[in-house]
């Protein structure tokens, strides 16, 4: 993509095709690293009892990394490299994230006067973990089928 | 991806080294290196930059007959 503002304000870009290349798998890269680390860090900084306020730095970056990612992909009309785009995906999905948070909730259970209620606890996180899930995946589904429909049937070939 | 000799027999024939041929489409040594050696698929825009520089056609460098 031609950054032409950026030309002007820093210069002519000095790298050719491939250089550039190489270069936006490296910084897919780090961003990825720095995705899921700033999960990791969260989960860790949970885990061990530290409050939303001592997250609440990494939260910000990290659904703003998920935000912007998610919005600009499907206004290109993109959704995954490998996965599809259908209720049976987005089931799977949703159905991974719920035991995710079912498990995670039962692990760092932190009120031993309550036990009776950890199970009871974590099938709620995981089920409520569920239904958000499957909702934001089929709302996201919805968009980016109508954006893909767009982009597919603008600008026709000249006869 | 196949080895490119087309593409270095033309570069051979003009009598350009890697270096120059790069100077002269504007990119760097390892991008020509890359592409001659199969590892690199690229664009139109630069395939045509060569044809020029080398005073080729793009069928001529980098067409591949199908095999049967």
């Amino acid at each position: 993509m031609k950054r032409k503002w950026l030309d002007r304000l820093l210069g002519r870009e000095q790298l050719d095709e491939m250089k550039r290349q190489e270069m936006n798998g490296i910084h897919a890269d780090s961003m990825w690293l720095a995705f899921w680390g700033l999960f990791a860090v969260m989960m860790v900084q949970f885990g061990m009892g530290a409050g939303l306020r001592q997250y609440a730095g990494e939260l910000i970056v990290f659904m703003l990394l998920a935000v912007v990612t998610v919005a600009r992909e499907l206004y290109h009309g993109l959704w995954d490299a490998r996965f599809k785009p259908n209720l049976k995906t987005n089931l799977l999905l949703a159905l991974a994230a719920g035991a995710g948070v079912a498990v995670f909730n039962f692990a760092t259970w932190r009120y031993p006067e309550f036990e009776s209620s950890r199970l009871l606890s974590a099938g709620i996180a995981g089920g409520f973990t569920f239904v958000l899930t499957l909702a934001l995946l089929t709302v996201c589904c919805a968009f980016y089928k109508r954006r893909h429909r767009e982009l597919e049937s603008g600008e026709p070939d000249e006869e | 991806m196949a080895k490119n000799l087309k593409l270095k027999a033309a570069r051979a024939e003009k009598d350009m080294t890697q270096a120059q041929l790069a100077a002269a489409v504007e990119v760097s040594r390892q991008t020509i290196n890359a592409i001659e050696k199969g590892e690199y698929n690229p664009t139109i825009r630069l395939c045509r930059a060569i044809c020029r520089a080398l005073g080729k056609t793009l069928d001529e460098l980098f067409w591949e007959e199908c095999e049967p």
